[in-house]
């Protein structure tokens, strides 16, 4: 499957990243190919291209804080969740996105 | 409710994401000066000219937070058509106004905040024809809000809130031994419990409100206590060296280097690897810290924390710097006795 998503916690200095390589690390060992925008103290890094917008399966959405450009992502598969939840299980969150767009699809 | 919550605390986290940079620039300019010059009766006196012009500097950061706040806290709500009416009834909020010339500073943005946020994003919601659609975010969106919850807030909203500011100020003021050792103690948990995370933004915003009304004891504490998880686990990978493989032993240098800082989340890399044992250890070790620096009123006037803030610093700074060290070294004799040595593989 083809996994994007945005991560942004409050200081955007080490929550953001940590969340956005775990996911990467997760959903890699999983088999699937994966790209995490940041949206840190730094502003936009990593930045979807509309392209990987296109053809993504699934966006996670894991902040604390309000994100910059989610209109992209309309009529997307979109799973919203916290950063640390992100940061300490990214297994079960990918998991359970995975499992609700199965629902969806039925 | 429960959305509303989830909406409320994001729209909080973003107030203060965006206002971080602007009260550290702020704050590390007053350090500057105060570094360089002399505080009289609570003032700060520039060494000279060029001192007194970065000070104005500096206070202008202070004056641009509380607008910034409101403004971002009504961003994260209605999006961009929020900023405008944030920013400037944030201002509003920050200064005196109305016949009783009242202002509510730091609480009364972040309630602007939020009802601006819900106002545009009512305004938002209205169907209207396409010809004013065009003009709605550039001209109606921005004026009615700004001038329906100004109003409101002038006449409606002002007053209870300065009186809750005033009872917040008395009481914390007048605080005795027993309850600012409380306080200090709870300080010291949220600075270290989820390591720089949503409590520890929730502490920051607290001692900031406090800021605004003249009270730094809070804020002296909280900031020597976000730099105490990493600077005790650092001094642990050095102290008790056998105790910590390689790769930790690397994390230890990185964390020494962000507690200088007060960079809390440094402390993360120990923790995910060792979760029961450092966690705790933590814990006490930061709310030791941050009862002893209630106890020895250490008050600091930037919202940055760490040894390179000590300038900062206005009263007590031994106490500051001894504070710290000493909740590191809980941290450390903790750490040495339950850990174990590390197997040589």
């Amino acid at each position: 499957m083809n996994i994007i998503g945005i991560t942004a916690c409050t200081a955007g200095v080490a929550h953001t990243y940590m969340a956005q390589a775990a996911i990467q690390k997760a959903a890699e060992a999983m088999g699937h190919t994966c790209k995490i925008e940041t949206q840190g103290a730094m502003g936009i890094e990593n930045e979807l291209e509309p392209d990987e917008i296109e053809q993504a399966d699934i966006v996670i959405i894991s902040t604390d804080v309000g994100l910059e450009g989610l209109e992209r992502f309309d009529g997307k598969f979109v799973y919203e969740t916290t950063v640390s939840e992100c940061v300490s299980a990214p297994k079960k969150v990918l998991e359970e996105a995975i499992k609700l767009k199965a629902k969806e699809n039925m | 409710m429960d959305k509303l919550g989830k909406d409320l605390l994001r729209a909080l986290n973003t107030g203060i994401s965006y206002f971080l940079p602007v009260i550290i620039a702020g704050g590390m300019l007053f350090a500057i000066t105060i570094a360089t010059g002399e505080i009289v009766d609570n003032e700060i006196v520039a060494a000279n000219a060029f001192f007194e012009s970065v000070l104005t500097i500096g206070q202008a950061g202070f004056a641009m937070m509380v607008p910034v706040l409101s403004g971002y806290i009504a961003y994260s709500i209605a999006g961009r058509p929020g900023l405008a009416p944030g920013f400037i009834l944030g201002y509003v909020a920050n200064n005196p106004i109305g016949t009783e010339q009242l202002s509510t500073g730091f609480i009364g943005a972040m309630i602007i905040g939020i009802a601006v946020g819900y106002f545009v994003q009512w305004m938002k919601s209205w169907n209207v024809h396409s010809v004013i659609k065009t003009v709605m975010p550039l001209i109606i969106i921005p004026v009615v809000t700004t001038f329906t919850i100004g109003v409101f807030y002038v006449y409606v909203l002002a007053k209870p809130l300065a009186l809750l500011v005033v009872l917040l100020t008395k009481l914390l003021t007048s605080m005795n031994g027993v309850s600012s050792a409380v306080l200090g103690i709870g300080i010291g948990v949220m600075a270290a419990i989820d390591m720089g995370g949503p409590a520890s933004k929730a502490a920051t915003a607290f001692t900031l409100a406090l800021m605004g009304e003249g009270i730094y004891g809070p804020n002296g504490a909280f900031r020597l206590c976000c730099a105490v998880p990493p600077l005790g686990l650092a001094l642990s990978t050095f102290i008790s060296r056998k105790k910590y493989s390689k790769e930790e032993q690397e994390f230890g240098i990185s964390a020494l280097f962000l507690s200088l800082a007060g960079i809390t989340e440094g402390a993360i890399p120990f923790a995910t690897k060792d979760f029961k044992r450092v966690l705790p250890a933590i814990v006490i070790g930061t709310s030791v810290s941050g009862l002893l620096a209630m106890l020895h009123s250490v008050e600091s006037i930037v919202a940055f924390g760490g040894l390179l803030a000590a300038p900062a610093v206005t009263v007590n700074k031994f106490w500051y710097v001894a504070d710290m060290l000493i909740g590191s070294l809980v941290i450390v004799f903790i750490m040495h006795f339950t850990r174990k040595d590390v197997e040589v593989s």
